[in-house]
């Protein structure tokens, strides 16, 4: 602490940039402390604090902070610190006078933990991606993730999982992913054998992200079937996996799950990620009309999303009222739109949704109507119509979207007659449904109710405690009796 | 030249002249007898060794699995046509920076999507679809084939029937007629 006080000596407040930049460093400082007490207890908790400290403190790196914190930490002249300091820009000179000042109070650290090294790699790297110089920023992440291999330690996985990630990012954002998904694939292979699970995780995600950049919807699934699962240790990553698990769910056609997973990435998602939760949305949108599902309104209008969400407003509106015409312009006019979110193919599918439900349109406005008529209100637009629209309507029928006949003599669809739905025995199974629906829900919440552990066992006896067991055991058993009775 | 890679292209073109006579008997000994000589080049996936013949390697075994595809239609056997397009998709996908593009790639491409569609496995069949880019999916031998997965969806059934009259490649037929079998 006392080097902290002579640093405050130091500075002159008049000089309010100064300041901010020797309180960063001073911060940075601290954080190196904390690393250094946790790689020495071995504590991974008082790390990962370090990490979120070092985001909070992201928009506020400067060159010349970082290079004087180098200096700080790393031993200078070593072979970490020259090649680190060659990726920070210099400060003026300054700056550059304090923090040599500063570190010369500072007696040089005899030996240098590994978290702290790493560590120096991690917050250059923040740094250049910031600056945006991803080239760098490649060359950075490549040597640190060098660096990494030779490192095996518990109390790193916190900082490495956050370098892997960076490491993608930096690869991704200067477009040859397809380069490092060896690597990607040996790091995994190593964190596994490491039970490093924070890793796995990450690696995992990075390595169906760059999957499916390339559209390899094939082997993401492989590999994610194959990959071990295990308890989510960070709710982003988690939220990412599902993301995945349902895009890919989505393009095997298995939209049930699909669904499940995509909206349960959009609400676990934090607030603050407003990109992804609207690309959530997007495949949510997509995958619930696929399934001949409606999404409500709200979903579209929801804060900061309506704008994105337009072009798959239309889409919606298209599919609901059953028009192909305006389901083909909506496609044109937002063509781009969905070439870029890479929808395009998924919406070519809809189109089959969008005759279901035209057709059931008319099947509930006409009893009677000719099969030319059916071509004209579908807006088929092929050289036989009439064909076409038969062979529709006869599987349409078939797969039970329509409840019609075909009188193929007179070339007319006879939609049957709904007739009176309360003398069918459709109303009770509907309340069957709907009673059974509840009894489980009222079961799961008695299930799910906790007791603090201690209240009542002073109270009680032990005889008492037993009566009461066997009451609830009758009420129980009572309850499933009824539950018997009722169907 | 390399006295391996002569050796193969001699039985290649061995190979095609008993393909051109439509003598499939011949044509199989033979194409087994050239997947075995191919497992000796190191340039192949997927170890993909920088080899001095490595564009010419791969250039051929290429052509070979292509000719593989076309016979297994040729032949009406569909597991060695599953067996043959694995086997040469990793020259379209990773050695697509190595190799100029194939002229066949997209009727072997196209073909493979009818075999899914012919075998209903729609899930594969869009799962493929994805990795082509908008540009292949102008092409007509790969139009042809996601027009005809939508007429099947929404149960366009004739027209189905009569794109067998517009297939693209005398190898498409034989899916054709598997289809119109489905179909009635």
């Amino acid at each position: 602490m006392t080097q902290d006080v002579e640093m405050k000596d130091n500075q002159t407040p008049s000089q309010s940039i100064i300041s901010s930049t020797t309180s960063t460093m001073q911060l940075l400082k601290e954080i190196a402390a904390l690393i250094d007490t946790g790689s020495y207890t071995k504590e991974v908790r008082r790390i990962a604090r370090a990490v979120r400290l070092t985001i909070g403190l992201r928009r506020k790196l400067t060159g010349s902070v970082l290079s004087s914190f180098l200096d700080f930490a790393l031993v200078p002249g070593s072979e970490a610190h020259s090649r680190l300091s060659s990726f920070v820009p210099k400060g003026d000179e300054h700056d550059m006078e304090v923090d040599t000042a500063s570190s010369a109070t500072q007696a040089p650290l005899k030996h240098l933990p590994a978290e702290l090294e790493i560590y120096c790699y991690f917050i250059v790297l923040l740094f250049l991606i910031d600056q945006k110089k991803y080239n760098e920023a490649k060359e950075c992440s490549s040597a640190s993730i060098a660096r990494l291999k030779n490192v095996n330690r518990r109390t790193i996985d916190v900082i490495a999982s956050r370098l892997y990630f960076y490491y993608s990012l930096s690869y991704e954002q200067t477009g040859d992913l397809a380069e490092i998904r060896g690597n990607l694939l040996a790091l995994h292979h190593s964190a596994t054998l490491r039970h490093d699970e924070l890793g796995q995780e990450t690696l995992l995600n990075l390595l169906l992200r760059n999957y499916l950049h390339y559209n390899l919807y094939d082997q993401a699934e492989k590999l994610r079937s194959k990959a071990p699962r295990f308890e989510a240790h960070s709710n982003q990553q988690f939220c990412r996996y599902l993301f995945y698990l349902g895009k890919i769910r989505t393009i095997q056609l298995e939209y049930t799950d699909a669904k499940e997973s995509l909206l349960q990435a959009a609400r676990k998602a934090p607030i603050a990620a407003l990109g992804f939760r609207i690309q959530c949305n997007k495949w949510a949108i997509l995958v619930r009309l696929l399934l001949g599902e409606i999404p409500e309104r709200s979903i579209f209008t929801q804060k900061g999303m309506e704008k994105a969400l337009r072009p798959y407003f239309e889409l919606t509106n298209a599919v609901r009222i059953g028009d192909l015409e305006l389901f083909r312009t909506v496609q044109e006019k937002f063509s781009d739109t969905f070439a870029q979110d890479r929808t395009h193919n998924l919406i070519v599918r809809l189109r089959h949704n969008v005759i279901r439900t035209g057709l059931r349109n008319i099947s509930i406005s006409y009893s009677r109507i000719s099969l030319p008529d059916v071509a004209k209100k579908l807006r088929l637009n092929s050289e036989n119509p009439v064909a076409d629209a038969e062979s529709i309507v006869a599987k349409a029928i078939r797969d039970g979207a329509i409840d019609a006949t075909i009188d193929h003599k007179n070339g007319c669809m006879v939609s049957k007659e709904t007739g009176d739905i309360y003398s069918t025995n459709e109303p009770q199974t509907a309340f069957n449904s709907r009673i059974a629906f509840c009894l489980n829900m009222h079961n799961e919440a008695v299930r799910a109710l906790r007791f603090p552990p201690n209240t009542h066992k002073e109270k009680e006896s032990d005889e008492k405690r037993r009566e009461r067991k066997q009451q609830e055991e009758e009420l129980a058993k009572h309850m499933a009796e009824e539950d018997d009775d009722d169907f | 030249m390399d006295p391996q890679l002569t050796e193969v292209s001699q039985q290649f073109e061995r190979f095609k002249a008993a393909f051109v006579r439509k003598d499939y008997n011949s044509c199989s000994d033979l194409l087994s007898q050239l997947k075995v000589l191919l497992t000796k080049f190191r340039s192949l996936p997927p170890l993909f060794e920088n080899t001095p013949y490595a564009a010419q390697e791969l250039t051929i075994a290429r052509d070979i699995y292509e000719h593989a595809v076309v016979l297994s239609v040729k032949t009406e056997d569909q597991d060695a046509f599953e067996r043959d397009f694995f086997q040469l998709k990793p020259y379209y996908v990773d050695a697509r920076n190595r190799l100029p593009a194939s002229p066949q790639e997209n009727l072997i491409l196209g073909l493979n999507l009818l075999r899914l569609l012919v075998q209903n496995r729609i899930a594969e069949f869009h799962t493929e679809l994805e990795l082509l880019s908008s540009a292949t999916l102008e092409n007509p031998c790969i139009k042809h084939a996601v027009e005809l997965e939508q007429s099947f969806m929404e149960g366009a059934y004739n027209r189905v029937l009569s794109a067998r009259q517009t297939a693209p490649d005398a190898t498409y037929v034989y899916f054709m007629d598997l289809l119109a079998k489905t179909i009635r």
